[in-house]
């Protein structure tokens, strides 16, 4: 029995192991390097110097970090609201309009999702392009001339540009997790509401988004990891330009380790980037949190 | 009432086409740049190109090194993809079934952890690591790293759906005389092809389009994925826009097929990865 025992732990050792060793490598032993780090001083050649919390009140103090960070806090939670929202009315109505002729909506919406971010954010330099981009083409077309504008120059278009490409590019997912838990509600359910009378809004209302509230938080949370993201469209899209307008924490991250070698402030900075990230998480959880049901 | 219905189901298909159009055309619209001389593009900027003009794709490939970077792509995704399955599964499968008390809770501990940690604040210590270890020169910088990343998020698809098979399955082979190891491959492997579609798609897609760690790793040599490409096509050329975008189309095509023929596990994946992750 003994000797099974050992087995068994040996067998589950070594099955575990060569995936492990990988995760241990790409993902713990940075990370933990990096806490470290954020605690140091150090350039890349001077010997390391151990400086505590010097690095984390100059972060306070940087007006460039604080802005990056204002920027990746809004474009992850603006997305993350407008995703969600309209994901879920999509939902719903690719939910009345009955399974096959949704299918091929929900194929096209959820494309985007698995396109590269890199290439979205290529796809719409095309858009925003001030000369030839498509959306002051259309304006000229229909005669909004004075609304044309160097979208992703101008510092006031620039932060909206990012979030509604976010949008474009996340919407697809909430929208299928939502449509799958619509159609895990029992029938019976709507037919009990629609023999009392409730019109298809009331049901969706009344009925329905209760039910599906643990699915739309998780679609939240979703979208929210996602969108939290930025380094590719970001870079694409502008390098944090105008003048670090739209500046984010990764960006500005790498900029800060790779062009000025100042590793162990980027390393505070993702210290607290993550530490925001867990935060906003949580705060999003406890939003939604409530009663799930079982059917 | 049978008109307000109608009319109901009406607004509703109208607002879903809406979208449908807006999420459509950036992408049809690249399609067709993908086969217009510049010229027609400045002339006829909405229209079907009068003339296909393939050379775009033939440029984009060999003059701008596309086909380069598509190789290294090709390699290093695959790769990364066949290594992450191989040892997700294994790792799955100890986690679901050979439970070892402290082993498997540390090893669940460690996966919910790294789901926490933005995966931003490791790519410079990471690069310090890998000069350190020589490892900056070729396909290994790349494919090790995508497969740590890959595997916690494969390692859970594959343990939630271990769970979902049933113990008897198993217990009748072992009575039978099969080892550990003949289970997994024999019985287990089988029944997991969802979950190894699922994941298969998953890291095929994310590790496709990584750019952070690719331009970080490879910043100072000529070797390189296809975003990488992608991009410095942009910053040399960036009025090309025909061959521009028959680069990106280059890129994205091998995931639409993919996408079009294994839409469903890809959802699945998306669920089965989220409700317990």
């Amino acid at each position: 029995m003994r000797k099974r025992k050992r087995d068994k732990l040996l067998l589950s050792v070594g099955f575990l192991l060569p995936a492990y060793v990988f995760v241990f490598f790409a993902f713990l032993i940075p990370g933990i390097w990096n806490i470290v780090l954020s605690f140091q001083e150090w350039d890349g050649f001077h010997e390391k110097e151990f400086v505590f919390l010097d690095n984390y009140r100059k972060a306070f103090g940087d007006a460039l970090f604080l802005r990056s960070l204002k920027n990746s806090v809004m474009i992850a939670v603006i997305t993350m609201i407008g995703a969600t929202l309209l994901g879920l009315f999509l939902a719903m109505m690719i939910y009345r309009l009955g399974k096959k002729e949704g299918a091929f909506y929900r194929l096209i919406i959820f494309m985007p999702s698995m396109i590269p971010v890199s290439i979205i954010g290529l796809l719409f330099t095309f858009i925003f392009n001030s000369d030839m981009g498509l959306l002051n083409q259309l304006l000229r077309l229909i005669g909004l001339e004075n609304l044309t504008t160097a979208w992703l120059e101008n510092s006031a278009t620039v932060l909206w540009c990012i979030i509604f490409v976010g949008i474009w590019r996340l919407l697809g997912m909430p929208m299928m997790l939502c449509f799958v838990a619509l159609q895990e509600v029992p029938s019976t359910l709507l037919e009990a509401g629609k023999m009392d009378g409730a019109t298809y809004r009331q049901q969706m209302t009344h009925i329905l988004l209760p039910l599906i509230r643990p699915t739309i938080g998780l679609s939240m949370i979703f979208v929210l990891l996602n969108a939290f993201k930025t380094y590719d469209l970001v870079y694409v899209l502008t390098k944090g330009g105008p003048a670090n307008l739209s500046m984010t924490v990764p960006i500005y991250m790498q900029k800060t380790a790779f062009t000025y070698s100042k590793f162990s402030y980027s390393s505070t900075m993702g210290v607290l980037m993550a530490v925001v990230v867990i935060a906003v998480v949580l705060v999003t959880k406890r939003v939604m949190k409530g009663e799930s049901y079982e059917f | 009432m049978n008109f307000k219905r109608n009319a109901t189901d009406f607004i509703c298909r109208a607002i879903v086409l809406c979208f449908v159009l807006v999420t459509l055309y950036p992408i049809i619209f690249v399609g067709l740049t993908s086969l217009k001389a510049t010229s027609e593009f400045y002339s006829n900027i909405w229209g079907i190109p009068k003339v296909f003009k393939w050379s775009n794709y033939d440029s984009a490939w060999t003059t701008s090194r596309i086909g380069v970077y598509f190789r290294t792509s090709v390699i290093v995704v695959g790769v990364s993809v066949f290594v992450i399955l191989i040892c997700g599964a294994l790792a799955g499968y100890a986690l679901s079934r050979l439970k070892v008390r402290y082993v498997s809770a540390a090893a669940v501990a460690i996966i919910l952890a790294t789901q926490l940690m933005p995966l931003e604040s490791v790519i410079m210590p990471l690069y310090l690591l890998m000069s350190k270890m020589k490892l900056l020169n070729g396909y290994l910088t790349l494919i090790l790293p995508y497969i740590g990343w890959g595997l916690p998020m494969t390692i859970l698809i594959y343990k939630n759906y271990f769970d979902t098979i049933p113990r008897e399955l198993m217990e009748a082979a072992r009575i039978d005389g099969c080892s550990e190891l003949q289970c997994f491959f024999r019985i287990a492997m089988p029944i997991m092809k969802p979950a190894t579609a699922t994941n298969a798609i998953f890291n095929f897609v994310g590790l496709w389009g990584e750019l952070l760690w690719a331009s970080v790793s490879t910043a100072t040599s000529r070797f390189g994925t296809l975003p990488i490409g992608i991009v410095s096509f942009k910053q040399q050329f960036s009025t090309d826009w025909g061959p521009m975008s028959a680069a990106i189309c280059i890129v994205i095509l091998p995931l639409v097929f993919l996408f079009a023929f294994l839409q469903k596990y890809f959802v699945q994946g998306l669920s089965s990865g989220a409700v317990k992750g």
